[in-house]
This record gives C-alpha cells, sequence and structure tokens, in this order.
C-alpha cells in the first residue's frame, strides 16, 4: 500500500514537471518570435528552476548524512552563494558578447536559464546518487 | 590566400594533435594506475590542471580581444569570473566527493578529483561557447 503510494506521488511529481516543463514551451510558442515575451518566458522558468534548486538544498540541508559538511564554508548556503555569483559573472560574458543589436536582454535571460538548468540538473543527480548509494 | 588556409590548417591539426596526445597521456596515466584510489586521483588532478591551463589561455585570449578589452580594460570581470568559477567548482565537488561515502570509506578523493576534472572541462566548453558566439556577431 505504501509502495503505491509512493509510486503514485513520483508520478504526479513527474507529470507535474512535464507540464512545468511545457509551459516553457508553451510560452516560447506563444511568444511567435517576439523575443521581449521571450524575456518574460526566459525569467519565469528561471524563477520556477530557482524554486526548485531551493527545495533540493533543503533537502539536503535536511538530511542527516549530510550535517557533517554543511558548516562553515562547506555550508549549502555558501553553495548556492558562489553558484549564482559565477552564473551572474558568466552570463555577464555571454550577453557582452552578443550584444550590440539591443537585445542584450533577451540573451541575458536565456543565458540565466540554461545555467540555471543546468545547476538543477547536477543536484538532481547528486540527490539521485545520495540515495542510490544508501540502498 | 592559400598560404593562409594552408596554415590555418596545420595549426589546426596540430593543435588536434596535441590535445589528443595529452588525452592519451591521462588515459595511460590511469591504466597505469588502476589499483589505486589514490594514484587515480592525481591522474585526475594533472589533467584538471592541464585543462585549467587552457581555460586560463582561453580566458586571456578573449580578454585580449579588443572588444572585450574596452569593456573590461582592468580585466576585473575576468578575475572575478575565473575566482567564481573555482569557488564554484571546489564546493560542488565538496559536495560530489562527500556523497559517495557520506562521512565513510576513502573513495571521495577519487571522486572528487573526478569532479573537479568534469567541472573544469564544462567551464572550457562554456568559455568556447561565449568565444564562438562572439566571432558569430562580430562577422
Amino acid at each position: 500500500m505504501k509502495k503505491n503510494l509512493v509510486a503514485f506521488s513520483l508520478a504526479l511529481l513527474l507529470s507535474s514537471q512535464s507540464v512545468q516543463a511545457s509551459d516553457y514551451g508553451l510560452c516560447i510558442n506563444r511568444s511567435k518570435g517576439d523575443w521581449r515575451k521571450q524575456v518574460v518566458c526566459n525569467q519565469d522558468e528561471t524563477r520556477r528552476l530557482m524554486r526548485e534548486i531551493n527545495n533540493t538544498y533543503a533537502k539536503l540541508a535536511r538530511d542527516p548524512h549530510f550535517n557533517r559538511l554543511n558548516t562553515g564554508k562547506t555550508s549549502l548556503n555558501e553553495q548556492f552563494k558562489s553558484w549564482q555569483e559565477y552564473r551572474n559573472s558568466y552570463c555577464s560574458y555571454w550577453e557582452k558578447a552578443q550584444s550590440g543589436y539591443g537585445d542584450e536582454e533577451y540573451h541575458r535571460a536565456e543565458c540565466m536559464r540554461l545555467v540555471t538548468q543546468k545547476h538543477y540538473d547536477d543536484l538532481e543527480n547528486l540527490i539521485e546518487m545520495a540515495y542510490a548509494i544508501r540502498e | 590566400m592559400m598560404k593562409k588556409s594552408l596554415g590555418c590548417l596545420v595549426v589546426s591539426s596540430l593543435a588536434i594533435f596535441a590535445s589528443s596526445a595529452q588525452a592519451d597521456l591521462y588515459q595511460e596515466c590511469l591504466d597505469k594506475n588502476y589499483m589505486s584510489d589514490k594514484e587515480m586521483a592525481k591522474c585526475n588532478d594533472d589533467e584538471a590542471t592541464r585543462i585549467m591551463g587552457e581555460i586560463r589561455k582561453k580566458v586571456n585570449s578573449i580578454a585580449a580581444t579588443s572588444y572585450f578589452n574596452n569593456w573590461d580594460p582592468s580585466k576585473k570581470n575576468f578575475k572575478i569570473l575565473l575566482s567564481n568559477w573555482e569557488n564554484l567548482r571546489n564546493e560542488y565537488c565538496d559536495l560530489y566527493g562527500y556523497t559517495f561515502t557520506q562521512g565513510m570509506g576513502t573513495i571521495s578523493v577519487l571522486q572528487t578529483s573526478k569532479c573537479n576534472l568534469d567541472m573544469n572541462k564544462r567551464f572550457l566548453e562554456d568559455l568556447e561557447h561565449v568565444v564562438n558566439i562572439y566571432r558569430e556577431n562580430a562577422l
């Protein structure tokens, strides 16, 4: 019974994620090539990913196995800050490399989404690995 | 024109040859030390240091273009980018290595070093991406 409930919750979670992912695709389709509207699509998707990332960090912080690591310089909070600093400085290069056509805002928003997605994937892999190792 | 193309071809062939030779050295090092996590971690560290050298070269080559030089003459932003990158890599890879043992066992050193290497490769690709965008835009 418990197993079924877990499987059901997982299916619900996966389907809600695919709905979210397609929200971005739909938003881009609806923009009909208007880069200003696509800036909003990218920003919304980045915000969604940031919420997921925050949840993943919170999940790690609650996990007693990570307690030893979660202090001082190695704290998850520090990691989150470092990642944000890196993303912001990398995206200013991305933006600069593309600038000159007046659509810098679009490139920055796209870079922020892509780098955020990468970090989200990294953290998800980490969580999966942590649980797989314990089994 | 013909000479220039030939020159470019020779230079790029040499670069490909040199990078595949380096990759072979890395693989050789792993093959030779497959019995020891510590030694394999050292192979990863050496390769990560080599890639870091490529990263520095790439960053300097971006900084040397007049376009980026005008934007960031003191190269302050480049230094910040590199230092932010190193912080992120080290902290993420500590977490990655720790995840393998979760406080027990010794394999985390090997995993941490592999993570450092992979992250360096990824950053080099990300920098190449910026260079490519700039080149395409400059055409």
